[in-house]
């Protein structure tokens, strides 16, 4: 663990990353703190509307004029929310079902995979702007829209990774000891492709705030006032080219967050996953 | 769809196209030009972008402005309303009577007016069209169904209609301008199982208008070329391509660039602005009457209490919205009625922003509350700002709220349900004939309900008077009853009447002669020239 920890600290890309996501959960927790107008979330001021960036209002003020800035580190809190929750949801139902799946064969796991087949067929963006259209919009429609469509991800990585362990000798070992197959997939075949599932995880993190600024465009996102940062960008088009910074912040920090995921997750992959580290200690 | 000639594919427009118009010559455009100067008649297109969408082109099924285009450039009616303020003029009928006791109304037709396939337009058509709007109960058959009974309009000859009302009706004839006239037929050549042709003319041409639909598709608008055959001699403009511009940043930079000569003003003000600083624009200005206000549902619990709706009516931020949302440019309109048509009283002071009163009549609501959903348009920028603004002053009174924003033809399904129209929606009411009861009749009455009352207001005294103005055709006699009606409606808060717009016509500086008339917003396009 100490290794990877220190071939990480190694990858500037990655530590870039691993700050950016660090700097979004804190702003997240102290955003009460941090932002110059808290009741912004909620209250409008309609004398200050669509002013420029500047020293009462740092990155300018909205269609309603509030203050962007305070409503863009309140935005950060519900990324998170949506993005860890689906997330956790995903991977919950996704690596469960790819180990029972990938051990066991028969009609039973060849089910499981179909079923992740059928959801991996349908482009995963318009599943979920159909799901979130049919629920309305509200933030747990879009967790659930959210979760629904990424499980698959982790079922067929996990089932693909458990296939292959599965001949590997220490598993038979285990099976051969006389091990409960609960076990044998809990606390020999998870640990060894934990490190596949903490790479997609991280990229997937990335991919889900995306999606979720998508629907959020989109107005299937949770309703205003919510100062969810895809909405922001959509209500900023009607006041394009004039208020150019009601879209061009809440996008960078849609870009920042993303690229912040997508970097650690690169970086982890380099360091963790066992095919790529095997081919550097030969030396390709 | 008949095949026929496409007259320019719609991609290549554009500055040539514009070179093109003007080498074509300018026009003048009159009412009435004889047909002998249909020869200096100009070539050209004009490209106007929509932000709604055209969903079908039945002269029945609809009767918003958003649609008003392929209504009013495609189809003629008996009357027609024109000019600002409107007048009604003579249009398919040359005159009208009416009986002593005001139910029986004959319109005398032109002689020789000719569809756009070359028959000739009569009575028997008239008729046809007015069974149609009964029949398909779509678009303006609220303004007909308790006044025409369906088999009672019969034909007197080749050209002269009589329609027999079931009471007398002030607003008849002004709401004539609505009964387009279909070939009857072509269309019946084309119905479906007893359905009035409904699936046919949705995509097909069966008019006699200034223009003959040549293109039509959902996605991208309609294309439509001048009918030279018109009674009134024909239009001005070879061309007029109504496209579906849903983005009001696409419309707005589409104009300035040339891609369009005319769009909707329906954008956010700031957007208004831009296009007035631009020299190559024209942006029209005229006092029109066109309500902004929110429809609140007052048959569903809490807006049921007087003093919960006068808690929504305090929680508005009228002065925010007018002065700093809309750079004021419209004025604040206290009660039902535009203040610029008569019958609008002058002494309703209305509601004011006021959190503390909003808050005192709320303590006085018997019924429980619950949140309540606010809704707006998707598409039309202010309609959704209100409800946000709407939303903060409910937040600072106390009452729990939802933000819902949804298409216009969602919403104008839902406004027709009690069961689903929301508890308070943002809208405009539009002109569709200039009289009072356009808006205090039609949003009021009771017999409106599930047809233009979308609050489901009902009140014995304000039917009573509604009815009593509508059983007279002086009008001395009938604007008191309406300035009564605005009065108790805004005691009662039957819905928070907000502003009167202003209309912005943004045009080209090279298009001539716009014509604008708060019925149909200036978009019939006969009288247009490009220089």
């Amino acid at each position: 663990m100490r290794r990877v920890a220190r071939k990480l600290a190694e990858d500037r890309a990655a530590m870039l990353g691993l700050g950016l996501i660090v700097l979004l959960v804190l702003v997240a927790i102290f955003a009460p703190w941090l932002a110059t107008h808290p009741g912004d979330v909620t209250e409008f001021h309609t004398a200050r509307r669509l002013s420029p960036p500047g020293p009462e209002n740092w990155l300018g003020t909205d269609r309603m004029g509030s203050d962007i800035y305070s409503r863009l580190l309140f935005g950060a809190r519900i990324t998170i929310t949506i993005a860890v929750t689906a997330i956790a949801i995903a991977v919950v139902i996704g690596v469960p079902m790819g180990l029972v799946a990938g051990y066991y064969e028969g009609i039973g796991s060849d089910f499981l995979m179909r079923v992740s087949d059928i959801f991996l067929a349908v482009p995963q963006i318009v599943l979920a702007i159909a799901i979130a259209q049919t629920l309305g919009p509200s933030i747990e429609n879009v967790i659930l829209a959210l979760s629904a469509t990424y499980w698959p991800f982790w079922a067929r990585l996990v089932f693909a990774e458990t296939r292959s362990m599965k001949n590997e000798p220490f598993v038979e070992a285990a099976i051969a000891l006389g091990c409960s197959p609960l076990r044998v997939m809990v606390l020999h075949i998870l640990p060894s492709i934990s490190s596949s599932i903490i790479v997609r995880t991280t990229i997937g993190m990335g991919g889900t705030i995306l999606t979720a600024a998508t629907l959020g465009f989109l107005g299937l996102g949770p309703p205003p006032p919510t100062p969810e940062w895809g909405r922001t960008i959509a209500e900023s088009r009607e006041f394009l080219p004039m208020a150019w910074w009601y879209a061009a912040f809440p996008g960078l920090a849609i870009f920042l967050v993303v690229m912040g995921f997508n970097l650690l997750g690169d970086g982890l992959r380099d360091v963790l996953d066992p095919r790529l580290r095997r081919a550097s200690q030969h030396g390709r | 769809m008949r095949k026929q000639t496409e007259p320019a594919s719609a991609a290549d427009l554009g500055r040539r196209d514009l070179l093109r118009a003007g080498a074509a010559g300018a026009a003048v455009a009159a009412a009435g030009l004889p047909r002998a100067a249909a020869a200096q008649r100009g070539g050209g297109r004009i490209v106007f972008a929509n932000g709604s969408a055209y969903d079908t082109m039945d002269p029945h099924a609809t009767f918003d402005v958003g649609r008003v285009a392929y209504r009013l450039n495609c189809y003629d009616s008996l009357l027609r309303w024109l000019d600002n303020p409107p007048k009604l003029e003579p249009w398919l009928a040359e005159s009208y009577t009416v009986s002593e006791d005001g139910k029986r109304y004959t319109f005398k037709l032109r002689e020789g007016v000719k569809f756009h396939d070359g028959t000739e337009l009569t009575a028997e058509d008239v008729v046809y069209s007015m069974e149609r709007i009964l029949a398909v109960k779509k678009g303006a058959y609220p303004l007909f169904a308790t006044l025409v009974e369906p088999g009672s309009t019969r034909a007197v000859g080749r050209y002269a209609v009589e329609f027999n009302l079931k009471a007398a009706s002030a607003i008849f004839a002004a709401t004539t301008h609505d009964i387009y006239v279909v070939n009857s037929a072509l269309v019946k050549r084309n119905e479906r199982n007893g359905d009035w042709g409904q699936e046919w003319i949705a995509r097909n041409d069966a008019g006699s208008g200034s223009y003959v639909i040549r293109r039509f598709d959902p996605a991208r608008g309609f294309l439509a070329t001048r009918f030279d055959d018109h009674f009134l001699g024909p239009a001005g403009v070879a061309e007029i391509d109504f496209r579906y511009v849903a983005e009001v940043n696409s419309r707005v930079l589409g104009l300035i660039r040339g891609d369009f000569h005319g769009t909707d003003p329906y954008m956010p003000q700031d957007q208004i602005a831009r296009l007035q600083a631009d020299p190559n624009l024209n942006v029209m200005e005229a006092e029109s009457t066109r309500l902004f206000y929110a429809c609140i549902h007052n048959q569903r619990a809490p807006m049921t209490d007087v003093n919960f709706r006068k808690a929504l009516c305090y929680a508005f931020d009228y002065d925010g919205w007018i002065n700093d949302i809309l750079g004021k440019s419209v004025v604040r309109n206290t009660h039902v009625i535009p203040n610029p048509m008569w019958g609008a009283p002058k002494d309703v002071a209305g509601y004011t922003y006021d959190i503390d009163k909003a808050k005192w009549h709320l303590s006085q609501v018997q019924v429980p509350l619950r949140e309540i959903v606010v809704a707006g348009m998707v598409g039309y920028e202010q309609s959704m700002q209100a409800a946000a603004l709407l939303q903060a002053g409910l937040t600072k009174a106390g009452i729990q709220s939802r933000l819902l924003n949804e298409p216009w033809p969602v919403v104008s399904n839902k406004m027709r349900d009690p069961e689903q129209m929301y508890d308070v929606l943002f809208l405009w009411r539009s002109t569709y004939y200039a009289d009072p009861h356009n808006w205090a009749g039609e949003l009021l009455h009771t017999n409106r309900h599930r047809g233009g009352n979308a609050s489901y207001y009902s009140n014995p005294e304000v039917d009573r008077l509604l009815d009593a103005a509508l059983a007279t055709a002086d009008q001395e006699k009938r604007a008191p009853l309406y300035e009564q009606v605005a009065r108790i409606s805004s005691e009662e808060a039957a819905g928070i009447y907000i502003h009167n717009t202003k209309w912005f016509g943004p045009f080209r500086k090279n298009v001539r002669g716009v014509r604008f008339c708060p019925i149909g917003d200036g978009q019939e396009m006969r009288w247009l020239s490009i220089a």
